[in-house]
């Protein structure tokens, strides 16, 4: 019961950081807009004065995105027709989880990076305020932790991205070749199909736990005012060893819970379309709160795993 | 002279017990008995081939095609054009993965004078293509005497093949065995010469027709599909059993074996008494798609029927090929292979599609023989074309799909017209070769596949547009029975084109077929002013007669079309006036551009080149049309669309840091 009572204590604190929630969501909106405007542009160019552009306010034109696609560079190569709906999450999960991330266009790696980069920033604010118990977002006090912990929480990203890479990179594709060795004696597609799932989804929990030992130890960083980043990711490990069923278990409780939003989102993204000007606009609003909604889960996972650390604080 | 009388006599004497009403010429039959061992991996077999020479010269040697001697060594011209273009597809072969076929004697069967007469010292291997000596796929014998025209020989070959792990569509994996191209197999002489081409890597097949009596002996526990009709099954004692596949009208034959097939049988009946069974072989694994292979072959024979005639066999064996086997998407006289995914959605197109491709390929393939060597496109190309037409016939167009870890996900949002199919390929990679070419002389697998499967396709559907449906489908007909069994060749298909255009299409033709140019009509402008009355000085005196002009209450309209690829077809314009008029123009298409001028009371709208969607080979689409204002929404509608996906990939990918 550990784990859920910590999860209820990150809601109840989470509650009262609606302001701390929607900065984080603008920023993501701000920098998506860094790439939506020239993606915006590139669309209207390919339009242009044509029918096409009328086929495409109406319904997808799949031949217009052939020549769209087999004349698009950079940006643009990231448009096609899954990033409809369900697509656009399942092309980031697969993204992920077959490292297919570094094959964007560099624009998109750009911006990336200095998101990611800004995320690791804000981090410390977000868990300075949490740990002084006024999550009502203040700013001085925000900047106060994110500039205060930076140097620490730029370390821990910079070596969590040894960890990412080396699975994404090593332990990714050797989960492959065993699931190739597999299918290769095989009668049937079944058991590579199985265990090419089975790979994907082992390298989804490995993933999932560099991330649950890397927040537990920017959460030790925060709570026991660490500046060793070799330090609290050792004991961001050994909190996780010692407690996995309380830490595991309420990082992946949330986890699920981003599953859940997740399936909300796509159901009501693809089953409440309307079209027109309307349309539009009720889609953008779907997909704000869903990046809103993504924005406070990542508040509450900070927030329960910084009580969860407290609870078992000696 | 008189021997050669006397050979002919022996050779009727001889001749496969025919079916009435046999299909198709009798040039080279051939009665063989096989059987497999499956411990070694080996067949061995007894053939006994009865060709006539059908052309006027009297012949001195007699050319075969080994193909399987493609999978001997790794320089070989299959293998050698396989590692240029991509992995080598033996690269981890072991000893016992390569395939070889030995003949261990040819002899003369039952001739008065040569009887038992052995030709395989006179066994040579030849190299037509490249000189390669590597490569010992074809194989010629001379003849003891000329064989005369119109002169029938008898052979007795015998020879032992060793089955390769898949390649190329043959093979054996596990307990599934493919086994294609894999006899002695005489090549077509023709035009003073053998038309006998090595195995390559881009190319498939060309032979003579003739009728197949085929015995297979293998283990008891097989399911075997084959070429053809089985006559008789026969249980040995030794665990084997003998199946007797008989066929006449085809110009090859192949069979698959395997114990885990599920097989299934359905009639289609074209006519009260005429009916083609339906043999489906499938893996267990795929039972869920029974249905869909079955309907989708029924599809084929019933569509194809009124298009390119009634299919003329008994059976038609469809074959679900077994993972790993590289034996999918593959055609033989009366049998095929498809292929599918266990978890294949209905919608997809998947096993459709290729169920429908390979099935068309019963036509252009097997009943016109087409030579596939040198005139690829006249099989694959018509064969795409039918199997978009039949598809989007029986199932409407397909819907987007995409795989994310093994699992299709549907797009329903999202259809692929009819046009779609084979644009793509067509703009990317067609034009780095011409359409007319000899198979293994593309640039590369890529160029092959977009010229003679999609260019070729894409040329027949703008030629259906352009002559009309019901001109097209006269023409086809007439193509395709009109020439079942007589090989024919691109000048065929010119003069069919000829007679139902009435008039000499060779100039439009001559632009798919032996240019690299692309076909790209656009609208480069459209514009509308108000008439203004002339200004200036209008009379001869220059001094008291200057008028300053006046805007009218008419507006005059430029609409200018142009062509910006190579290729050049006659086009319609159609223009739209605000006040809802509508004009329509022909264009010869011929020079860079063309200019069409209006007067009327209000301004041109919109105007499209081609409207029909005639041309389906035009790589450009979008430019084929222009409004006065562009659609605001749809630019905003899609980056909306985007967004969502970027805002999730940073909100998702925050696991990396913060």
């Amino acid at each position: 019961m550990i784990a859920p009572l910590n999860i209820l204590q990150g809601f109840k604190t989470v509650r009262s950081a609606g302001r701390l929630v929607v900065f984080l969501y603008l920023v993501n909106l701000g920098f998506s807009m860094v790439l939506a405007v020239p993606m915006h542009n590139s669309l209207a160019d390919s339009f242009g004065r044509s029918r096409a552009g009328e086929n495409m306010a109406r319904e997808f034109d799949f031949l217009w995105w052939q020549e769209y696609r087999d004349r698009g560079r950079g940006l643009s190569s990231t448009f096609g027709p899954s990033v409809i709906g369900r697509g656009a999450l399942l092309n980031n999960l697969e993204g992920l989880l077959q490292m297919k991330l570094v094959g964007f266009p560099a624009e998109f790696l750009v911006v990336f990076l200095i998101y990611i980069l800004l995320r690791t920033f804000l981090a410390g604010g977000i868990l300075h305020l949490f740990r002084e118990g006024v999550p009502e977002f203040n700013l001085r006090r925000f900047l106060d932790g994110s500039l205060g912990y930076f140097p620490s929480f730029l370390g821990l990203t910079l070596l969590s991205w040894v960890l990412f890479f080396s699975v994404g990179f090593v332990l990714v594709p050797k989960l492959d070749e065993a699931a190739q060795r597999i299918s290769a004696s095989a009668l049937t597609e079944l058991p590579g199909f199985w265990a090419g799932l089975a790979a994907s989804l082992a390298a989804g929990l490995v993933f999932l736990l560099i991330q649950a030992v890397f927040d537990y130890a920017r959460v030790k960083i925060v709570l026991e005012e660490r500046r060793n980043i070799f330090r609290a990711f050792g004991e961001g490990l050994v909190f996780v060893l010692k407690h996995p069923l309380a830490s595991l278990g309420l990082y992946l409780s949330l986890c699920v819970a981003g599953l859940v939003l997740s399936v909300l989102y796509v159901l009501l993204k693809e089953n409440a379309a309307f079209p027109g000007w309307g349309g539009v606009l009720l889609a953008f609003t779907w997909q704000q709160l869903f990046v809103l909604g993504l924005a406070g889960l990542r508040c509450w996972t900070y927030a329960s795993e910084l009580h969860l650390a407290r609870y078992f604080r000696p | 002279m008189k021997l050669l009388t006397a050979g002919l006599v022996f050779a009727a004497a001889l001749s496969i017990p025919c079916l009435p009403g046999t299909l198709g010429p009798q040039t080279a039959n051939y009665t063989m008995d096989v059987r497999l061992d499956v411990k070694h991996r080996t067949i061995n077999g007894r053939e006994v081939l009865m060709w006539t020479n059908t052309s006027p010269d009297s012949l001195t040697s007699l050319w075969f095609h080994l193909y399987w001697n493609a999978f001997a060594n790794s320089g070989t011209t299959f293998m050698t054009e396989a590692g240029l273009s991509g992995p080598a597809p033996a690269g981890n072969f072991r000893k016992e993965d390569w395939g070889w076929i030995r003949v261990d004697s040819i002899k003369i069967l039952k001739d008065p004078t040569l009887e038992g007469f052995d030709l395989t010292p006179a066994l040579k291997f030849e190299q037509p293509d490249d000189r390669n000596p590597m490569d010992r796929t074809v194989a010629s014998v001379g003849l003891p005497r000329p064989l005369a025209p119109g002169e029938t020989l008898v052979l007795e070959i015998r020879w032992e093949g060793r089955v390769p792990k898949p390649v190329s569509r043959t093979g054996v994996i596990n307990d599934y065995y493919f086994i294609g191209q894999w006899f002695p197999k005489i090549g077509v002489y023709q035009d003073g010469g053998w038309n006998c081409h090595q195995f390559h890597r881009e190319s498939e097949f060309f032979a003579d027709y003739g009728t197949y009596d085929v015995t297979l002996t293998l283990p008891a526990s097989f399911v075997v599909g084959a070429t053809g009709r089985r006559l008789e099954l026969t249980r040995n004692a030794d665990g084997t059993a003998s199946h007797r596949y008989v066929q006449d009208g085809v110009h090859d034959f192949a069979w698959t074996a395997s114990p885990r097939f599920l097989e299934y049988r359905q009639r289609f009946e074209f006519a009260p008494g005429r009916t083609a069974e339906v043999i489906l072989l499938l893996q267990p694994e795929h039972r869920r798609l029974k249905d869909r292979y079955l309907k989708a072959v029924m599809s084929g024979l019933k569509l194809a029927a009124p298009l390119l005639g009634d299919y003329p066999y008994d059976t038609i064996t469809c074959v679900d090929p077994a993972y790993r086997s590289r034996s999918g998407g593959m055609e033989y006289p009366t049998l095929f292979t498809a292929g599918a995914g266990f978890l294949d959605p209905e919608g997809s197109g998947n096993p459709e599609s290729v169920t429908i491709h390979e099935f068309g390929h019963s036509y252009f393939y097997g009943l016109l023989g087409s030579n596939e060597f040198e005139h690829p496109w006249l099989d694959e190309g018509f064969t795409t074309f039918f199997e978009s037409k039949v598809s989007n016939l029986a199932y409407g167009p397909w819907t987007y799909t995409r795989t994310y870890f093994g699992i299709p996900v549907l797009f329903r949002a999202v259809r692929i017209p009819l046009e779609a199919s084979g644009i793509s390929e067509v703009r990317r990679s067609a034009v780095r070769d011409v359409l007319q070419r000899r198979a293994w002389e593309f640039q590369d697998g890529t160029s092959y596949g977009a010229n003679s499967y999609q260019k070729g396709e894409v040329m027949l559907r703008t030629l259906e547009r352009v002559l009309g449906e019901k001109a097209f489908a006269g023409l086809l007909r007439d193509y395709s029975l009109g020439r079942w069994f007589t090989h024919p060749r691109p000048e065929d298909f010119y003069e069919a084109v000829n007679r139902y255009a009435g008039r000499d299409m060779s100039p439009i033709l001559d632009q798919f077929l032996h240019g690299s140019g692309v076909c790209d009509y656009a609208l480069g402008r459209i514009d509308s002013r108000r008439r203004r009355s002339v200004e200036g000085f209008l009379g001869e005196k220059f001094s008291g007669d200057w008028n300053p002009g006046r805007a009218e209450a008419v507006f005059e309209s430029e609409v200018l079309v142009e062509r910006r690829g190579e290729i050049r077809l006659p086009v319609d314009v159609w223009v739209k006036f605000e006040d809802g008029r509508t004009a329509r123009e022909t264009w010869d298409g011929e020079y860079l551009w063309r200019r069409f001028r209006y007067e009327g009371p209000s301004q041109v709208v919109q105007a499209v080149v081609d409207p029909g969607f005639k041309l389906v080979a035009d790589i450009n689409r979008t430019n084929n049309s222009l409004s006065r204002k562009p659609n605001r929404l749809a630019p905003w509608k899609w980056t909306v669309e985007w967004l969502g996906w970027l805002q999730h990939a940073l909100e998702f990918f925050t696991i990396f840091g913060g």
